[in-house]
């Protein structure tokens, strides 16, 4: 350790007098901002939360698909169907009003659709990727396209939603007009990738059995956290302490919080197969993936594909979504990048300025003809 | 309840203070810590108005002792007078340290999954001191193998960094010893039962040697991240450019942790203790599941291998009816 060769003109009880002195306001201003959240805390508003309106227009199970109603007169003749992951719940994307995604999208004139997987129980425990890809999903494209009279619809996956969608649409790219896929993995080896470095340690078939084939959404929840542990265990509720007094960084944070920790259990069967196939031993891109008896070959995804990424993604990098590119037979097809995380590219001013409106304006001009 | 009230209460307190101060100014300025102890929790306070949406303000409470921990560490960076020779800097990072393991507990231990939690808090309580935990438990057992007494001693040596090692010698010797004795066949008319409890007890053994090698890891990432913030600070102070207040001393900090903790888990050793944490976890929790399975057997509840019978049943029976639905509407 180096000596200290500055000349100090204090002493050490002035010294600590300021310091003490400093404290002490520091103290009272934190008093009183303490003494103005109360009110502020009580009048939190979180039905804020999932709020754009929509009709609930079929239901399997607990699958639910939903049709927002549009704002505008004369939407996009072929609608849009949203698809989220199963390991949080799709509302981020209808976070708050002024955050909204899905609002925007409407706002740009879009006719959307989402689903809205449920909350899987034990009884679910046996549901296989199969059944949520084919099943739920396919289902939920066969209802638009015959309720709408329709050819073809569009798709737009986020995270895992993305994963699912290109499977399906390399299995009927002709149903599928466009393809949108948001913050989306691809390709499972990769070395930045925290998770993707941690999952390759785990005995899968035993964390099924040892959860009574319910995979904890606590569980994946603390595995996020632990992408971070500081920040995201400790510095995230030392700051917004700081923001106490101010109703809307309170409200942003406590509805962000709520998503947060609202991640439903995962179907072991499912699970099994999207972390051994998919995340161990990354057969989607080596064309080894098999679905309902058939091998994927995402070649056959032909139609015009917008592949959307992060580049401050810590959860799927941007490195695990780019390769999409190379792996489709579309010949329209375009990666666009931002510099945002994994659920700020659907729920920030960033995506509000420029992700959704891109996505929207590029789903306007690819739904011609 | 109106704001107003608290908003009075609090600028008669603000112009006591203001007196207060006055007179201090003439006085020697006392202890920061001791006036805190003393001082009332605004956190208290808040709690007893008002119930959080969500479990929100415990975090917020639990993060706010990280935070005041590391202003102790800065305010004792500030006092300084004379710069921070070898002495001086490890006592200040003693006394951090002795805090920080206690926030790490707390703050990471809560997101464990439900029946985890107990179990590991307990043995967590025993790790906090790795030298108490060694000399209350293991001291006397470390005499039977030589590579566990230098493993030890080497651990008493070098804190949380040396206590994988001793924890990967102390489990060679479990193996060798208590291990082969809990794993030897059992007998008799309640020897399915006895061979349950012995297996969940050698696994919980196993999940507890695989969380505390990636709890001490963790701790490390910390503690090196903050000796090199006081080497920093230390060469700041020799040059006059140190931290002005603690907000900045407390970014620099936070971010010199959070890089270090990104960098860290990313190694192939990290992910390996975290998967092997997974892993032995499952297998505990599999073995002592079927324990309990015993343990209800002449009780009247459903059991979870007789539940798993009836999911599949339900499962297969929604697939076949979906199915006729679908064949009746073609």
């Amino acid at each position: 350790m180096m000596k200290n060769t500055a000349k100090h003109h204090e002493s050490n009880a002035e010294r600590a007098f300021k310091i003490f002195e400093s404290a002490m306001d520091g103290a009272f201003k934190f008093q009183e901002k303490m003494l103005k959240s109360v009110d502020v805390f009580a009048k939190v508003d979180m039905s804020e939360i999932n709020k754009t309106p929509k009709d609930l227009v079929m239901q399997i199970d607990k699958m639910k698909l939903y049709h927002y109603k549009s704002t505008v007169k004369n939407p996009n003749p072929i609608p849009v169907l949203i698809v989220y992951a199963l390991m949080n719940k799709q509302y981020i994307m209808d976070i708050q009003q002024d955050k909204s995604f899905v609002k925007k999208l409407l706002d740009s004139g879009m006719d959307l659709y989402i689903i809205d997987w449920g909350r899987p129980g034990k009884e679910d425990r046996y549901l296989t990727t199969e059944d949520y890809i084919l099943g739920y999903l396919g289902k939920a494209i066969d209802f638009i396209l015959k309720t709408r009279n329709l050819p073809q619809i569009n798709l737009l996956g986020k995270c895992q939603g993305g994963t699912f969608c290109a499977i399906y649409s390399s299995m009927y790219p002709e149903k599928i007009k466009n393809l949108v896929t948001v913050a989306a993995p691809f390709d499972f080896d990769i070395a930045d990738g925290l998770l993707f470095k941690w999952g390759k340690h785990i005995d899968v078939d035993l964390l099924v059995e040892a959860h009574d084939g319910l995979l904890p959404g606590d569980f994946l929840s603390n595995t996020f956290i632990m992408l971070s542990p500081y920040n995201l265990s400790i510095g995230k509720y030392i700051s917004i302490v700081n923001n106490f007094d101010d109703p809307k960084a309170l409200g942003e944070f406590l509805r962000m919080e709520k998503w947060i920790f609202d991640a439903p259990d995962q179907a072991g069967e499912n699970y099994r197969t999207w972390m051994k196939d998919l995340w161990q031993e990354n057969k989607l891109m080596k064309g080894k993936f098999v679905l309902g008896g058939k091998k994927i070959d995402l070649k056959k995804i032909t139609m015009p594909l917008l592949n959307v990424y992060g580049t401050k993604d810590n959860l799927i990098p941007a490195s695990a979504s780019i390769p999409l590119i190379d792996l489709v037979g579309s010949k329209d097809k375009e990666n666009v990048s931002y510099p945002i995380g994994h659920a700020g590219i659907v729920a920030s001013t960033l995506s509000q300025k420029e992700i959704a409106p891109k996505i929207a304006s590029w789903i306007k001009d690819h739904s011609k003809g | 309840m109106s704001s107003n009230a608290y908003q009075q209460f609090f600028e008669a307190q603000k112009a006591m203070f203001e007196e207060w101060r006055n007179y201090m100014k003439t006085a020697y300025a006392r202890d920061l810590s001791a006036a805190q102890a003393s001082a009332p929790d605004p956190a208290d306070f808040y709690k007893k108005i008002v119930d959080a949406p969500q479990d929100f303000w415990k975090k917020a409470e639990e993060s706010y002792k990280s935070y005041q921990a590391v202003f102790e560490l800065w305010k004792k960076l500030a006092e300084s007078e004379k710069g921070l020779d070898s002495d001086a800097a490890t006592q200040i990072y003693d006394e951090w340290s002795k805090r920080h393991f206690a926030l790490i507990r707390d703050n990471l231990t809560p997101n464990l999954p439900g029946q985890f939690k107990e179990f590991t808090e307990k043995f967590l309580e025993n790790m906090e001191s790795s030298s108490t935990l060694m000399s209350d438990y293991f001291k006397s057992w470390a005499a039977s193998g030589e590579s566990l007494q230098e493993a030890f001693y080497g651990a008493l040596a070098k804190g949380p960094k040396g206590y994988p090692d001793f924890m990967s010698a102390w489990q060679k010797n479990y193996d060798e010893t208590f291990g082969r004795m809990v794993n030897a066949p059992t007998f008799g008319k309640d020897m399915e039962f006895w061979k349950q409890q012995k297996t969940s007890f050698d696994k919980f053994i196993k999940y507890n040697i695989a969380v505390n090698k990636f709890y001490s890891s963790i701790m490390d990432i910390a503690q090196d991240a903050t000796k090199k913030a006081l080497e920093d600070y230390a060469e700041m102070l020799a040059k006059g450019t140190q931290h002005k207040s603690f907000e900045e001393f407390y970014k620099y900090w936070s971010k010199l942790v959070s890089d270090a903790y990104q960098k860290v888990l990313l190694s192939d050793e990290m992910s390996s203790l975290a998967g092997n944490m997974v892993n032995e976890m499952s297998k505990f929790k599999i073995e002592y599941d079927k324990l309990c399975e015993i343990y209800l057997k002449y009780i009247p509840v459903p059991k979870k291998s007789e539940m798993e019978e009836l999911y599949r049943t339900v499962y297969e029976l929604k697939k076949e009816l979906r199915d006729l639905k679908e064949e009746l509407h073609k």
